[in-house]
């Protein structure tokens, strides 16, 4: 081989080390950049697609709530944010009025009605606080069994637990009045925010 | 001396060949960390990629008409 046919061998060497070079040099880290920017449009992308179904989802909420937005005081009546105790209590006495039946005792758990708010997030108590109740009414059975349905027709949440009527006899004058005490035992519902 | 010019020239060369393979290898290496690396961050937070159902049952507010306050 004479030093002519060896030429194009070191040219070409030379060439393959600059190649080389380059590759490691100054492609390298820009491939590497275009991939991690690839990467990132990527899942870019996919967050946008979720923003975009979120952004969609959230406008059919807001048709929905513009729809039902005179009817969503209910639902704070049927659960509300509180007990408000003064209204359950006038609830139960004017509902025994109207069913013509007579409380002879209304006991209520121990509440507080003003609580402390809590002071963190890891302080603030289970959603749905309730409270028991128990109460006697005296009435004939009829309005009795009408005292119990408007009780349970209620609005607001009320879960009766157990009910138990009872029958008591009192003599006047030679006559015995017979009277029925229906005992209620039961829970209301509120949501204690 | 030809030969021994012969073969380092050889010997050049394929170090040259070598070295090409190894940029190309450290190119495919550094793309698939690159693809494989688990983001350090994402673009997201759980709580702003859940989807609220805007499905509302309307029938619980027909139920909580009838009924008496």
């Amino acid at each position: 081989m004479n030093t002519d046919q060896k030429k194009p061998l070191i040219w070409l060497s030379l060439s393959v080390s600059t190649v080389a070079f380059f590759l490691i040099v100054a492609i390298r880290p820009t491939v590497i950049t275009i991939t991690k920017l690839i990467k990132e449009i990527e899942e870019k992308e996919a967050a946008s697609l979720l923003l975009d179904k979120k952004i969609n989802s959230l406008v059919a909420a807001q048709k929905v709530y513009a729809i039902n937005s005179q009817r969503l005081p209910m639902l704070n009546q049927a659960l509300p944010e509180k007990s408000e105790f003064p209204w359950l209590a006038n609830f139960l006495e004017s509902t025994a009025l109207s069913s013509q039946v007579e409380l002879s005792s209304l006991t209520f758990e121990k509440i507080d009605l003003n609580p402390a708010p809590p002071v963190s997030q890891s302080q603030k108590p289970s959603s749905g606080q309730t409270i028991n109740f128990s109460t006697n009414a005296k009435g004939d059975y009829l309005n009795l069994k009408n005292f119990v349905s408007l009780l349970e027709s209620s609005r607001r949440l009320i879960k009766i637990e157990l009910t138990g009527i009872s029958e008591t006899k009192k003599k006047e004058e030679e006559i015995i009045n017979t009277t029925l005490q229906l005992n209620i035992s039961g829970v209301i519902f509120f949501e204690n925010e | 001396m030809n030969k021994v010019k012969k073969r380092l020239s050889k010997e050049i060369f394929l170090m040259a060949v070598l070295a090409l393979s190894i940029a190309i290898v450290l190119i495919y290496l550094g793309v698939f960390k690159v693809l494989n690396k688990p983001g350090e961050e994402p673009v997201l937070t759980p709580q702003e990629t859940r989807i609220i159902n805007p499905q509302l049952d309307e029938e619980v507010f027909d139920e909580l008409e009838k009924r008496n306050y």
